[in-house]
């Protein structure tokens, strides 16, 4: 749950990307901390990974300055996506304000996408949460690999299979190069906001 | 028989999924590689190949063992362990001792068992705190560290005189929920045993706005006590008891069928039978503290 403060105008809220394993969430992540230097407030939290696979989480804190009166500070979190870390990833979920869920685009991983929204959803119902309910924003990433020969599912089919009911923002990227990150993070800040401006009116006019 | 083009777009792909660190996919395209070699008439390359590709099995296969094999969740050092109780830590400010039970179910949640255990135990001085430290230690103890170190932890329990003979007797009903549920986990195919079966059909149960619970035990009075329902999904009710009434909720523990409980509804009262389906500490939200529980209504009379 986001930490608002109207008597000092301070909102801290709570990101959480979501996704198989392998998906790209921690080079997301990379990639903000690198290419968003004013944003970035603090170090990047990147602990024991095992051959650079996410065991616990990563933490990225932002600032996003004076919006609308108020100081906006968002914490960016990942979750390890191996299916039996799932107590990890409940527990980086909880208080969650915003989703990022990255769906890797490679075929043979088709399945484990959907498995994941499914997790998600699972994961946000033990909180009270409804996935069409919470901002979430939806990443189609390794775009690239199509160009180096690795078979890649079309756009259309990871809307119909992921996005059908959903209906969120998506957007096709390639994190590894950068391509796509920031605009799936500014959707989800947007979107984020928001709900929290219906929520707890937060915003001055 | 597979041209040289194919089979070289093949091994690449297989490269690519490794780079990657998609292990199980790099592995099943080289199986896939190794099956079309065998297949194609004899050739000179086919032994050169069929060596190339027999050692890349045999390396991703060792690769994904040694993930397999290894320690599931690694202890981790103090600095780390420090940033997981800071950053995931849930206590409630107004309770002496929550912020260490926070701490240590944050640590329990990272897999960091033993770090979380020596915080629990300390937890086990606090009168108020006891029985929920003693239920989670219970609760991460047969998760991590299986049925026979938690049935020693029990007998230690026994002879420690911080324990009352009726908070012993709570913790041997609440183990064996978690074991029959751990049970029911493993082995989804078991019948489930501690369920009975509803004589209500969905139908039959108008919506209840609250039960009182008039058994002895419950209430301890005779007047009993009256329980809000928070939500109503069919003939399953869920109740939220608040933290002020700790003496109720220990006398819901899962498992307990409670008769001649009485039901409000707008239309009126009756009476019958339910059963605990769960009893949970709520440990985050604006209920932190209180405790929910789960009801199945059992069977119904009238007034």
């Amino acid at each position: 749950m986001a930490n608002i403060n109207l008597k000092d105008r301070r909102i801290e809220c709570k990101i959480v990307y979501y996704g198989p394993g392998r998906c790209g969430k921690t080079t997301n992540l990379q990639h903000i901390h690198n290419a968003f230097k004013k944003q970035v407030i603090g170090d990047m939290i990147s602990i024991d990974t095992q051959g650079d696979r996410t065991l616990f989480f990563d933490f990225l804190p932002l600032g996003l300055g004076k919006i609308r009166g108020c100081d906006v500070k968002i914490q960016l979190y990942t979750v390890p996506g191996q299916v039996k870390y799932s107590s990890t990833r409940q527990l980086v979920l909880r208080g969650v304000d915003g989703v990022v869920f990255v769906a890797d685009s490679l075929k043979v991983r088709r399945e484990k996408n959907m498995l994941s929204l499914r997790d998600l959803h699972e994961n946000l119902k033990k909180m009270g949460l409804w996935i069409n309910k919470i901002p979430l924003v939806m990443q189609y990433n390794k775009r690239d690999l199509e160009a180096e020969g690795l078979p890649v599912m079309p756009v259309e089919q990871m809307e119909k299979e992921l996005n059908r009911q959903l209906k969120v923002p998506s957007f096709n990227a390639s994190a590894v190069n950068g391509q796509g990150v920031g605009e799936t993070i500014n959707a989800c800040m947007k979107l984020t906001l928001r709900d929290l401006q219906r929520k707890f009116k937060w915003a001055q006019d | 028989m597979h041209s040289k083009p194919k089979l070289s777009s093949l091994f690449k792909e297989a490269e690519l999924y490794r780079q990657q660190g998609l292990l199980n996919e790099t592995l099943d395209q080289y199986r896939k590689i190794e099956k079309i070699i065998r297949k194609q008439a004899i050739g000179k390359n086919k032994e050169t190949l069929l060596i190339k590709i027999t050692a890349d099995i045999e390396m991703v296969e060792k690769e994904l063992n040694s993930f397999i094999e290894s320690k599931e969740i690694p202890e981790v050092s103090e600095k780390v362990r420090e940033l997981m109780r800071t950053m995931f830590s849930l206590d409630d400010p107004e309770v002496k001792g929550s912020s260490l039970m926070g701490e240590a179910i944050a640590l329990a949640g990272f897999g960091q068992y033993e770090a979380a255990a020596n915080a629990f135990e300390r937890l086990l001085d606090f009168d108020h705190l006891r029985l929920d430290s003693a239920k989670k230690m219970l609760l991460y103890g047969l998760e991590f560290n299986g049925e026979k170190e938690v049935l020693l932890l029990l007998r230690k329990w026994e002879t420690d005189a911080r324990f009352t003979m009726e908070e012993i007797n709570y913790l041997v009903k609440h183990l064996q929920y978690l074991l029959k549920t751990e049970k029911k986990r493993k082995n989804p195919d078991l019948p489930d045993i501690i369920e009975p079966e509803s004589n209500v059909t969905e139908n039959d149960l108008i919506d209840i706005s609250d039960i009182r619970l008039r058994s002895p035990d419950v209430s301890g009075k005779e007047s009993g006590v009256k329980l809000t329902v928070n939500f109503q999904h069919g003939i399953k009710l869920n109740i939220v008891v608040p933290q002020e009434q700790t003496e109720v909720a220990h006398a819901l523990p899962a498992g307990k069928l409670i008769k001649g409980v009485v039901f409000s509804s707008n239309i009126g009262t009756f009476s019958g039978t339910i059963y605990v389906l769960l009893n949970r500490k709520i440990d985050f939200g604006p209920h932190i503290g209180d405790t929910s529980v789960n009801l199945k209504v059992i069977d119904i009379s009238g007034r």
